[in-house]
């Protein structure tokens, strides 16, 4: 009896030794760099960091355009995974599919793409000028990358809300606005969550777009990445610390994210308990 | 009711492991397929950026001369190529663009002995059509952008000696500040000269320095000359490393480059040989 509750008991468990073996192995890989990289510094040189002439500038200018990312995907994003998730024609399958393009083809490959875009020789460029080298590059650089994974999971998060929920909605006289921010975003509000999560840490994370296409200007387009990037060239140990700085960062963020979604989804149940006394 | 759900389950088990079977015998197949010609030696070259097309033309000449060997080239700015070094990356032999970064590699060890072997200048190039109507040096400041290496990349240590140099001669004869002028007006410095150079090409930097040999029929690039007593000489740097798998074809390698024929292929590609000055 006990035998079959555990699947075949110690037997069955021997045999998925292998397979559980790879999942750790796997786990181990992921998260060995990010120790090696901890061990490698000391608190007395993390706070050095900070006072490093790059530093600071770098993770304003990360924090800041990141933000300023996020806002754009997610104000432009919201309703364009809206209309993914709830068109039936071949033009929304051709829109979903090409937004999800930037995250298969290589960033140095953007990098170069938005050159060609909103460079000198661009076909924008007689009536906005040149982009490359502002902060507009790296703005744009982010929201390219980051973009298709909010949308991506904002898609997913609009398709699993229930079409009775919204017709019962309209019915008890809510306009099509009112259904859409008080029905379907509360549903869909984890993997909005979630996809606006991961569309920051990739913002945030984001090198070889911004390298070739923004420049890397100390104060103006040198993002917390190639900060990395340029004090490895000269003091190995300034860029470890420099490293763990982002890293801790956006532990952070992602952790006070998660917490918040637990939040939401706790109070977002509570609510529904109370209502339906 | 059990003996059949653990026939059942054992059908199951067997079914999966030849699924993850073939799984494994796949990525296996996959990681052996690209074993490679083992016919021939493979002699690694690190060398910096600038010498891209010189070491290319070299690699033909000494494939050509020694069937047996096959020349592979790892270019990147020199200082990346040095920390690589320092950190036990493998290879035959490793040119740099300027000494320090050599004697670098020498005090980590990698090294034991190594030697000049060609020299060169540098050049200030501007775009095609010269948006900004700089006609020489002195007039630098024209430019709205420029674009130079970062500090630690050899060109860009070379140009800031340059900018200090004109800085001198410039702000004495007529006053005010070319140096800061200069400065002023950089919007990037990028890791490597070939980095430098595209933002050139491409129209985004109105001006930028980069070597005399980077300038080639290939690039729609224009070169603004230097005044000969204002330049920097440029000092390439070759070394031995002492744990090549291979000493005695990286010995010939090195014996080429100081030879008539590769002097003469060095300065084919705008170099300037050892005995020019």
């Amino acid at each position: 009896m006990t035998g079959e509750r555990s699947f075949g008991g110690l037997r069955g468990g021997l045999r998925a030794l292998p397979v559980v073996a790879l999942g750790i192995g796997l786990w181990v890989l992921l998260v060995l760099p990010i120790v090696a990289l901890a061990l490698a510094s000391s608190p007395g040189e993390l706070w050095d960091a900070l006072g490093h002439p790059k530093v600071l500038p770098a993770l304003g200018l990360s924090l800041q355009t990141t933000a300023s990312s996020l806002g754009v995907v997610l104000v432009a994003g919201t309703p364009l995974a809206w209309w993914i998730a709830r068109s039936r024609g071949p033009l929304a399958r051709v829109v979903e599919v090409t937004v999800e393009l930037p995250i298969v083809i290589p960033p140095a490959v953007i990098g170069i793409a938005l050159l060609l875009v909103f460079g000198r020789h661009g076909p924008l460029a007689p009536w906005i000028g040149s982009l490359v080298f502002t902060r507009w590059a790296v703005l744009i650089a982010q929201v390219v990358v980051a973009a298709p994974f909010y949308v991506q999971s904002a898609v997913a998060g609009f398709r699993g809300v229930d079409d009775d929920l919204l017709l019962v909605a309209r019915t008890l006289g809510a306009t099509p606005r009112q259904a859409f921010l008080r029905v379907a975003v509360p549903v869909a509000l984890p993997a909005l969550l979630g996809g606006a999560a991961l569309c920051w840490a990739r913002a945030l994370g984001e090198f070889g777009a911004t390298l070739l296409f923004a420049g890397s200007y100390e104060g103006k387009t040198q993002t917390m990445p190639l900060a990395i990037y340029a004090t490895f060239e000269g003091d190995l140990r300034v860029a470890i610390a420099v490293a763990l700085v982002l890293l801790l960062v956006a532990l952070l963020t992602l952790v006070m994210a998660r917490a918040g979604r637990r939040w939401l989804a706790r109070s977002a149940a509570s609510a529904g308990g109370g209502r339906d006394r | 009711m059990s003996a059949r759900l653990q026939r059942f389950a054992a059908d199951r088990g067997r079914a999966c492991r030849s699924r993850w079977g073939g799984v494994l015998a796949l990525v296996g197949l996959l990681g052996v397929g690209g074993c490679g010609d083992r016919s021939r030696i493979a002699l690694t070259v690190l060398a910096a950026s600038s010498l891209t097309e010189a070491f290319g033309a070299l690699e033909q000449r000494f494939e050509g001369e020694h069937p047996g060997i096959d020349v592979v080239m790892i270019h990147a700015g020199s200082q990346v190529l040095r920390v690589q070094l320092e950190h036990g990356a493998p290879g035959d032999v490793f040119a740099s663009a300027n000494a320090e970064h050599m004697q670098a590699v020498v005090a980590a060890g990698r090294v034991a002995r190594e030697h000049p072997f060609a020299r060169g200048g540098l050049a200030l190039v501007v775009p095609a059509d010269n948006p900004a109507g700089i006609e020489s040096l002195e007039q630098l400041p024209r430019a709205r952008r420029v674009v130079l290496g970062v500090p630690e990349v050899p060109v860009g240590r070379y140009t800031r000696a340059l900018l200090q140099r004109a800085d001198r001669y410039y702000s004495g004869l007529r006053g005010g500040n070319f140096r800061a002028q200069v400065e002023e007006r950089v919007v990037s410095l990028e890791p490597n000269v070939r980095l430098v150079l595209a933002k050139v090409e491409l129209g985004e930097a109105d001006a930028a320095i980069v070597y005399r040999s980077d300038v080639t029929s290939a690039r729609a690039v224009k070169m603004v000359p230097i005044p000969a007593s204002l330049d920097v000489a440029a000092e390439y740097h070759v070394g031995l490393l002492v744990d090549s798998e291979h000493p005695h074809a990286a010995r010939q390698w090195v014996e080429l480059l100081g030879s008539s024929s590769g002097q003469a292929v060095l300065r084919e590609h705008g170099f300037d040989s050892l005995d020019d000055r």
